[in-house]
């Protein structure tokens, strides 16, 4: 009697235990990045008179959102350099090139975050990010996180933009020439899971 | 964007150094060995380099993170490093020949490291890496060991010349096919090698007048660092230009092979004539391929670059 007791005990304590650690992993919600609905363009100055507006047009992404403690959320994107797209097939060959991305050498613009605070609207994350070789940190103001459920697939939506010196990221200075120095960056991606 | 002044300037300084840190090496030893030839005109080559790489305030990254940084901080200096070695007394033919097959050997993947030619198995199959390292061994081999084996039985200034005539047209063709900085770099590689070997010859000729060594119509030897540092400047240009760039593999090819003409002088007719003759007859016939590829390459910026630029710079 008293074996099974204990025996009782035991099971209750790991269950408890196992539901408590279930629940953890349950919370945060995995989601894929959407490439049909979502998009990662820039614009850089002109001469400072204007505005080059290109996309990438390779991305992928997972988005970890944890609800109920958010600082757990992670966030992962990689932009796929080669698929640069500034609607002029000659310049796009140009970016490739080792004075711009040097996609040979350099095939991926990544960002991996490394810690989430929850903000009135969203999130801001702080992260790596990866670019022509050289990482540095840097913090995104990510607006949204409203999930939303159509035909039993879930979806989350964020935007953001940021401001990026090329210079901070080992670009040939003089490469910069007429182009200018810093260039916008504006993510708006979606999450899906089933 | 292109500064023609910068180039010059750059082109100038980097022969000025070069020639400078020739003359000053080359003087000081009464009768210079082989291995202080050597490993001064490879001092001088180095130190003229350097400098028109920092009068064009062309960034090389440290360590070295591109193709051309790893040509600039690895490559040209272990052909200055091997030459050196290889033209010590102790160190024989065969050794020195293990070394810069070993060069040979390396430099492609040196050059690629990192790269998503060696690190995404999407991009090159087995096969497709097997038979591009494969080329470039032959290339570099082949071009190596030929300018060497001509630089020994007529040796001449025309020698390093050709290639440096080479070298340039490959920095042209590389700037017009839209990678600047691996034009810029080969300038005042270029510049240090001609001014080396200006210098170098220039000081073997009087020296040789002076002691009377040889028959006044033979030229004189010129160190073969110029030739090690003249051929794998060339292939490295051209190898980072088609592969990170967009130089065609056929005009790179075509490029790397042009200064293989200066054996057509050792044909029967020609063999003979005067050293000078031989030289022009030999950089005659090595511009001949480097001004069509040159206007082909033109062909092709003007088609496609252009247009760009002149829409940028408006």
């Amino acid at each position: 009697m008293r074996n099974h007791c204990t025996s009782l005990v035991l099971a209750l304590l790991l269950g408890t235990l196992s539901a408590a650690g279930g629940a953890s992993v349950s919370a945060a919600d995995v989601y894929e990045y959407d490439g049909v609905h979502s998009s990662v363009s820039f614009k850089a100055r002109h001469l400072d008179i204007s505005w080059i507006h290109g996309r990438f047009n390779d991305v992928s992404g997972t988005f970890s959102l944890d609800r109920e403690d958010p600082s757990k959320s992670t966030f992962s994107l990689t932009i796929k350099v080669d698929s640069v797209d500034t609607a002029n097939k000659a310049r796009d060959e140009h970016l490739r090139q080792p004075d711009y991305f040097d996609t040979k050498q350099f095939p991926t613009i990544e960002f991996r975050s490394t810690s989430v605070k929850p903000i009135d609207g969203g999130y801001e994350v702080t992260g790596d990010f990866t670019m022509h070789g050289t990482t540095n940190k840097i913090t995104l103001v990510l607006m949204g996180g409203k999930e939303h459920d159509f035909k039993k697939v879930k979806r989350v939506a964020f935007s953001t933009e940021l401001a990026l010196k090329r210079s901070d990221y080992g670009f040939d200075k003089r490469a910069i020439g007429p182009i200018g120095d810093t260039a916008l960056i504006i993510i708006d991606c979606e999450g899906v899971r089933e | 964007m292109p500064d023609p002044l910068l180039y010059v300037q750059a082109t100038a300084a980097a022969a000025a150094a070069g020639a400078a840190i020739a003359v000053v090496l080359l003087w000081l030893p009464r009768s210079p060995t082989a291995a202080w030839l050597n490993a001064a005109c490879g001092i001088a080559v180095a130190v003229g380099l350097t400098v028109g790489l920092r009068v064009e305030d062309l960034h090389v990254a440290l360590p070295p993170a591109g193709g051309l940084d790893r040509l600039l901080l690895i490559v040209i200096p272990a052909a200055l490093l091997i030459e050196s070695v290889a033209a010590l007394p102790p160190v024989g033919n065969r050794f020195a020949w293990a070394l810069r097959i070993g060069l040979i050997l390396l430099t492609p993947r040196i050059l690629l490291h990192g790269s998503v030619y060696v690190s995404d198995s999407e991009t090159w199959t087995a096969w497709q890496a097997a038979i591009s390292f494969g080329v470039c061994w032959a290339l570099l081999g082949s071009c190596w060991g030929l300018m060497f084996a001509l630089g020994r039985r007529r040796p001449g200034v025309s020698i390093p010349l050709s290639l440096g005539l080479a070298i340039q047209s490959a920095a042209a063709t590389v700037m017009m096919a839209g990678y600047l900085r691996g034009g810029e770099a080969a300038m005042p590689m270029v510049a240090a090698l001609l001014g080396t070997a200006t210098v170098a010859w220039v000081m073997a000729s009087g020296r040789r007048g002076v002691s009377g060594e040889r028959p006044s119509t033979a030229p004189p030897v010129l160190p073969t660092v110029l030739i090690a540092v003249g051929v794998i400047g060339l292939f490295g240009v051209l190898f980072i230009g088609h592969f990170f760039g967009r130089v065609p593999g056929g005009r790179a090819v075509a490029i790397c092979l042009a200064p293989l003409l200066c054996w057509v002088t050792e044909i029967a007719p020609l063999k003979h004539q005067r050293p000078w003759i031989v030289g022009t007859i030999r950089l005659c016939l090595v511009a001949v391929p480097l001004v069509i590829t040159l206007a082909s390459a033109k062909r092709d910026f003007d088609r496609d670059l252009a247009p760009l630029v002149v829409m940028q710079g408006r």
